[in-house]
């Protein structure tokens, strides 16, 4: 079944070469050991945050008067969705220590020297945006703990010299934590962080793939 | 022909980009708004009597959301036709001070900060003298100001 499906487009679109030579039958280099799995887990946690949050938005306010009731529906009346909010709570927390641990496996190993430099920058954009999906998730629970994690971290932000008091106000929308920081947080963290990271990803996966894996030496 | 097509797309371009801006800046640099808000005169006693809790209640506006504030002062006639009235909330993490009228000190049931009959900060963790709301008299109605002021003015900080 699968099989005449796949045939029917490779007949009009040509992809069997392809998909075969370049994504199938990429062989992996000699000698790698299970710490090069730390991207892999990262980017499969990300698929599971990326399917338990499209789903979550079915439910979620990103209102100060409805936040918490919403999430609050979410995990306690929903069907599952103390599951799906649990999944999205520990894949969040897990993508954080993966991240580390796949830079700190590349680092050791030297992976991000020439001619791979352009990768390792396009991961530490991509470290730089977990950190952001994490500081804007937070606050989406609009319980106490939420409210005065940001409101702590936007005031960090406040201490820059010079362009801090811009940045606290921009990030926060006003001078005060409230209903507009609430809303740019939930458009930041499923609209413009989301669609950043997956082109920085794709990016990041093309070239690994144009360079191969870096071997231990 | 090339040329044309960069100036088109180049103004484009820079045309939305610099309103997707303004807009994602948005309202975050505007000035909070500040009200004058009546007192009830007969809770104000003379200043023998020492300070008197009030309530300040208004609206504010937060984006889309109007709520309604509270703010506790303690406020005082000086003289008939000057009251001056300052903030509770305590300058360290913002609980509510209380008026000891035996002691004539202002104290905060949280860190034990002491502050004078002025405000100042006489022991404790406050960093700072109790704020003040602007305030004053007018056709005998006592106004008080919805924004805070440092201890002698604004210029004082």
């Amino acid at each position: 079944m699968f099989k005449r499906i796949y045939y029917w487009m490779d007949q009009r679109l040509d992809i069997h070469d392809y998909v075969k030579k370049d994504i199938l039958d990429k062989p992996i280099p000699k000698g790698l050991n299970l710490t090069y799995c730390f991207g892999g887990i990262t980017f499969f946690l990300f698929l599971m945050l990326a399917a338990t949050g499209f789903f979550m938005a079915i439910y979620y306010i990103p209102s100060p008067l409805q936040a918490y009731d919403s999430v609050d529906y979410i995990t306690y009346e929903v069907s599952m969705g103390y599951i799906i909010r649990g999944i999205h709570h520990w894949s969040a927390n897990l993508m954080i220590v993966t991240i580390f641990l796949h830079m700190i496996r590349v680092y050791i190993y030297g992976a991000y020297k020439k001619p791979r430099e352009i990768n390792w920058i396009t991961g530490v954009m991509l470290f730089c945006l977990v950190m952001a999906f994490g500081f804007t998730g937070y606050l989406l629970p609009w319980d106490q703990k939420a409210f005065w994690a940001t409101q702590v971290g936007t005031s960090i932000m406040g201490t820059v010299p010079v362009v801090g008091e811009y940045a606290l106000k921009i990030t926060r929308g006003g001078s005060k934590l409230g209903a507009l920081t609430l809303a740019r947080f939930y458009a930041l963290h499923v609209i413009f962080l989301p669609i950043i990271t997956v082109c920085l990803l794709i990016g990041h996966f093309l070239m690994i793939r144009r360079q191969g894996i870096s071997t231990p030496l | 022909m090339e040329i044309g097509i960069y100036t088109i797309s180049g103004a484009i371009a820079s045309v939305s980009g610099v309103a997707l801006a303004r807009f994602a800046v948005g309202p975050s640099f505007n000035k909070e708004k500040s009200k004058w808000i009546e007192v009830e005169m007969e809770d104000v006693q003379n200043e023998s009597n020492g300070f008197t809790r009030v309530v300040l209640e208004y609206e504010t506006k937060d984006g889309w959301l109007t709520s309604i504030e509270r703010r506790l002062a303690y406020i005082k006639k000086v003289k008939e036709t000057e009251v001056i009235a300052i903030s509770a909330d305590c300058t360290h993490l913002g609980c509510i001070v209380t008026w000891n009228e035996d002691q004539e000190i202002f104290k905060c049931p949280c860190h034990d900060g002491r502050y004078d009959s002025e405000g100042r900060v006489i022991s404790g963790p406050p960093p700072a003298p109790l704020k003040r709301h602007p305030a004053k008299i007018e056709e005998g109605k006592i106004l008080l100001n919805t924004r805070l002021i440092p201890l002698g003015g604004e210029k004082s900080v």
